[in-house]
């Protein structure tokens, strides 16, 4: 333990009684009553600098609720978490909101109050996230106000044309610059943004209820479906949550194969999000050329596991088919050629004198906000924090017993930072890949171990992991001894970084809100996840809407 | 300048249909060469044989295509817009522009071109084309046409001046307003291209803002503003637009030789032999256009205007001053 | 800074020479990998008529319940609803024949008004009879490879008497057999 001793020892002075500790899982937790909630978190995110990842509430019947505040300490000791657990009566479901101690918490706390009958009082911004906002009961706040009318309706963007001075402008649902649906109703002097409301919900499938009725295994691939760019990266986490409920280590070989398919995803998505990025400032060429350069990427998909996207390689316990002999030689050759192409790419986005121009000074984050606000993943990076899941909670073989690499920051915390970020974190998977695949050349071992029955499982709850192309994603996954998980909760990188966006839309012309939206990499796929929807009765049922009750009308 | 008779009429007449097909066959090499530049393949130039039943022997009319194919839907007008001017802005557009083309030369025969104030004449009605641009976003009830075409009108401010400048240090050099006296002094001598570079490239850099192609497309910026002043334009109306462009880019380039290089015509050959010529030089230029169209990304709003008076309107000055101090100094060669 | 422009254009001069675009179907000799389709490529379902026996094993493992198992009186039919497969690959790896794969086939879609005209791969194994009562139990094959996996694995001290109790057994229902148990007079255990 060495370290986190003396954390523990620390929190255990500080706030008093014993912590439940689980190892293996190396997560501590602490059960308190709602009283304490606040002066705990206080104390955590003041002093402790610890993190706030996420706010889940599990519903347990007749037992009431549970809330949990994941606290992560990763930074002072590897893998160490910090969970509060809080029970509440069913009859009298309120707690208190720490969206003003922890800004973090603000959208976890607004999803949850959709989600569940739980309510967060004092919470500055009580809207919906994901249903709409009049439906199916209008929720009082002040920020309503701005953006809807007096029955709560968003009023219809026609008579904006009129008011040229302060206009609201729709950028969304269905716009050129989105490639999945968003709606950002921004708002106008002239070409200067004064305020912008984002309002999420369009991918919504319901993701999070379909983990209940499968099995652990079949729950795998339906992880791997909740984003169609980081297909891996879901599968890894989920599978992290689940392994530790089962106490599994995977072997050697498992791990590296892991790690490969991993930052091979990792190149695909930078490669994607330049050509992306490319579009958003006009530049159609660089589109055409990274997505090219991409292309070879797909194709050692192809060639080692079968599929271009959806690899579908990981299962628990392990990889289902190896990567040996012949295999590992055409695909050393295909990264050869894509390092090339991708040299090539780098150079023109550095020494082209427009694409400079676009891209410097706009959209700042700077580091204080960035730590507060809980920004991960590249934007957090570009700003100049050393945030990286592969190191402070290794998993795979990511840990320095397997593979050497440096985490890549800059200081600019502009859009430029997050393209340099993006563009280095290529080059810096292709390193850890080509260890990987000698490694891989030279070891030999089995792929796969046996999965644990569910009713032998060591504990009830896991927290899983990993480091997606985005940022920090995290998977909590609640057993009950069955062979079907009892809850799942996701907290995508996404989520996190789409709640930033006002912050960094504001004072910044139209022309160069697309590509500050588009800087934070935003993937709607993996933000939306609503889980029940409600009929008009607004009971907690799940009887799916018919379309007339989600029309806008107007 | 005599009575036009009917021989005059009906070749003025013929001359805007030319010209719409060599628009069509400009736009479609705008879209092979940036196609091929970016490893894809663009509308094809000889259609392979298992395809020819469907697609015929060639897609070089593309363009054309595209038109009809609008021309047969319907057209929505927004409830909230103002109508008249929504339904007539292409239209006063396409008539400004066939106007236009037929008083453009196209390969030294144009009737009309020997009107003395012809060069006028062309730059005006030009400006119709901006002008149905900017009602007609702004009559569109969307947002994204208000603010369309306030950056066409922004826009607008940057390219007319070097072009007009331009056109007049060239009108000076010739010591004439119509474009058929230019040619002429131009068959003589060298061309304008040689004798006055600086205007040459103020026109061209003016003629790229004016065709909307990048670093200049800003009014028709796809991810930002839908597409800008067109974008609650379709159908009917949308091909009447289309037309325009069409139009324009035939005007644009063939004014271009018109003043720079002679209209396509060969010293020491006759004037048949410049109708290859015209066509040749006329897709080069498109070619270098094309170029800068692929290679850059676009603009912002005012980084355009500013780049736009920092380069083209101080070459365009020293153009004109160039031109005078030519005509000055020079004497014999005009 | 011009540099990069330069660089630009011989990238770009550079592809107009090799588009990358090709005619479809991609052909492998057009222009090497970037075409290739590879051969572990998860398309469309092909069973193989003599080793997939019906045994059922990849309608339970399947990961959206695509694969669906119907017995009519004579034989009983696998069937993969290409709609709904996800092309994950498990009931491949679960077969224990090895009688299913997943060829790179991938044109499969076909005209139809709703979701359940998609196209679906189907594979027939005729089904056995119960001598006493002339039920259908289970298809021929799959109780000739239980046979043949029993003889393979047993201990050889027992393979006489066990052959011998497959023999009599296998021409039974479960129903037939655990009613006319005491008459067949060959279980080692029974004392008689």
């Amino acid at each position: 333990m060495g370290h986190s001793e003396d954390i523990i020892n620390e929190l255990n002075q500080r706030l008093g009684t014993d912590f439940e500790f689980k190892a293996g899982t190396k997560i501590y937790w602490f059960y308190t009553n709602r009283e304490r909630v606040r002066e705990i978190a206080k104390y955590l995110t003041g002093e402790f600098k610890a993190r706030l990842i996420h706010v889940s509430v599990i519903d347990r019947g007749l037992n009431g609720y549970e809330v949990i505040y994941h606290y992560s300490l990763d930074h002072l000791d590897q893998y160490v978490h910090f969970n509060v657990k809080v029970q509440l009566p069913p009859e009298e479901p309120e707690i208190e909101s720490i969206s003003d101690i922890a800004p973090e918490a603000s959208w976890s706390e607004r999803e949850m109050m959709e989600f569940t009958p739980v309510r967060f009082i004092d919470h500055p911004d009580p809207r919906h996230l994901w249903l709409p906002y009049e439906w199916p009961n209008a929720v009082e706040s002040e920020k309503c106000e701005h953006f809807v009318d007096k029955n709560g309706k968003l009023p219809f963007a026609a008579d904006t044309a009129q008011k040229l001075e302060r206009s609201l402008i729709p950028l969304g649902p269905y716009h050129p610059l989105l490639i999945e649906g968003a709606y950002f109703r921004v708002k106008l002097n002239g070409e200067t943004i004064t305020d912008v409301d984002v309002k999420l919900g369009w991918n919504h499938r319901g993701i999070m209820k379909l983990f209940e009725g499968r099995s652990y295994s079949r729950g795998v691939f339906l992880a791997e479906r909740v984003c169609g760019i980081c297909n891996v990266t879901h599968t890894t986490a989920y599978l992290n949550a689940v392994e530790t409920l089962g106490g599994i280590e995977i072997p050697d070989r498992a791990r590296y194969i892991r790690t490969l398919m991993a930052e091979l995803e990792r190149i695909h998505s930078h490669l994607l999000w330049l050509g992306v990025a490319g579009d958003l400032i006009g530049f159609k060429t660089l589109f055409m050329l990274s997505l090219k350069a991409r292309e070879q990427v797909l194709d050692i998909f192809e060639s080692l596991t079968g599929s271009r996207r959806a690899p579908a390689m990981n299962l628990i316990g392990g990889i289902r088919k190896d990567v040996k002999g012949e295999v590992i030689t055409k695909t050393n050759r295909r990264l050869q050629t894509m390092k090339k192409e991708t040299a090539k790419l780098i150079e023109i986005v550095y020494n082209h004198p427009l694409t400079r121009k676009r891209l410097q000074d706009i959209g700042k984050l700077d580091l204080f906000t960035a730590k507060n606000a809980g920004a991960v993943g590249p934007t957090a990076r570009a700003s100049g924090w050393k945030l990286d899941i592969r190191q402070s909670s290794p998993y795979a073989a990511y840990g320095p017993e397997y593979t050497t690499w440096d985490i890549v920051t800059d200081e600019g915390g502009d859009v430029w930072s997050r393209t340099i970020v993006r563009l280095k974190e290529i080059l810096v998977s292709a390193d850890i890949l080509v260890q990987c695949l000698k490694a891989l050349d030279n070891t030999t071992g089995p792929i796969s171990i046996e999965a644990a029955d569910p009713k032998n499982f060591k504990f009830n709850e896991a927290l899983g992991k990993a480091e997606a192309p985005r940022g920090e994603l995290v998977y909590y996954v609640v057993s009950d001894g069955s062979n079907i998980p009892y809850s799942v909760r996701i907290r995508t990188p996404s989520f996190r970084n789409n709640a930033l966006l006002p912050k960094l839309l504001r004072g910044h012309t139209l022309a160069d809100a697309p590509i500050i939206i588009g800087s934070i990499d935003p993937c709607y796929a993996c933000t939306d996840r609503i889980f029940t929807i409600t009929d008009s009765g607004a009971k907690k049922n799940s009887n799916v809407a018919t379309s007339s009750q989600f029309t806008w009308s107007q | 300048m005599e009575l036009p008779s009917t021989i005059s009429i009906a070749s003025s007449l013929f001359l805007p249909i030319v010209s719409f097909f060599l628009g069509i066959i400009y736009g479609y090499e705008i879209r092979k060469v940036s196609a091929r530049l970016q490893s894809r393949r663009g509308p094809w130039l000889l259609v392979p044989k298992s395809l020819r039943g469907t697609l015929g022997v060639t897609r070089l009319f593309q363009p054309l295509y595209d038109i009809i194919k609008l021309l047969c839907k319907e057209s929505l007008l927004p409830s909230t817009s103002t109508k008249g001017l929504f339904r007539s802005s292409p239209y006063i557009a396409l008539i400004c522009v066939i106007v236009a083309a037929a008083f453009t030369p196209v390969a030294t025969y144009s009737h009309l071109a020997s009107f003395e104030l012809s060069l006028v004449v062309i730059l005006y009605l030009l400006l119709g084309v901006p002008f149905a641009f900017i009602l007609g976003g702004a009559a569109s009830a969307s947002p994204w046409g208000v603010i369309g075409s306030q950056r066409e009108a922004e826009l607008m401010l940057g390219y007319e001046t070097p072009l007009v400048i331009a056109a007049f240090s060239i009108a000076t050099m010739a010591d004439s307003l119509s474009v058929q006296k230019i040619i002429d002094v131009q068959a003589t001598r060298l061309p304008f291209l040689l004798l006055n570079p600086l205007a040459a490239v103020a026109f061209l850099v003016a003629i790229i803002g004016k065709l909307h192609l990048k670093p200049f497309d800003v009014p028709e910026a796809e991810v930002e503003i839908v597409a800008g002043p067109v974008t609650e334009y379709g159908g009917r109306l949308l091909a009447i637009i289309e037309i325009v462009k069409t139009f324009l880019i035939a005007i644009c380039v063939g004014l271009f030789i018109a003043l720079f290089l002679a209209g396509g015509l060969v010293p020491g050959y006759e004037k048949l032999f410049s109708i290859p010529t015209f066509l040749l030089e006329g897709l080069l230029i498109v070619l270098v256009m094309t170029m800068i169209h692929t290679l850059n990304p676009r603009f912002r709003i005012d980084q355009a205007l500013i780049w736009y008076v920092r380069v083209p309107t101080i070459l365009a000055i020293s153009g004109l001053v160039w031109a005078y101090a030519f005509r000055h100094f020079f004497p014999a060669f005009i | 800074m011009k540099y990069g422009v330069v660089k630009l254009t011989k990238e770009l001069l550079r592809n107009a020479i090799h588009p990358v675009t090709v005619n479809y179907p991609a052909k492998k000799e057009s222009l090497g990998a970037l075409t290739e389709i590879a051969d572990e490529s998860r398309g469309k379902h092909r069973f193989d008529e003599i080793k997939c026996v019906g045994c059922g094993a990849c309608t339970i493992v399947c990961s959206s319940s695509a694969i669906t198992e119907s017995d009519s009186d004579l034989e009983r039919t696998l069937s993969v609803e290409i709609g709904r497969c996800i092309f994950c690959g498990r009931c491949r790896d679960i077969c224990p024949e090895k009688g299913l794969e997943l060829t790179p086939e991938f044109e499969m879609s076909k005209k139809g008004q709703s979701a359940n005209d998609c196209i679906k791969v189907e594979h027939s194994v005729p089904l056995g009879t119960c001598d006493k009562c002339g039920r259908t139990t289970f298809p021929i094959g799959q109780i000739e490879a239980v046979r043949k996996r029993v003889n393979e694995k047993i201990d050889p001290a027992n393979l006489v008497i066990v052959n011998k109790d497959m023999e009599i057994f296998m021409r039974y229902c479960p129903d037939c057999r655990r009613t006319a148990s005491y008459a067949f007079k060959t279980h080692p255990r029974k004392s008689y």
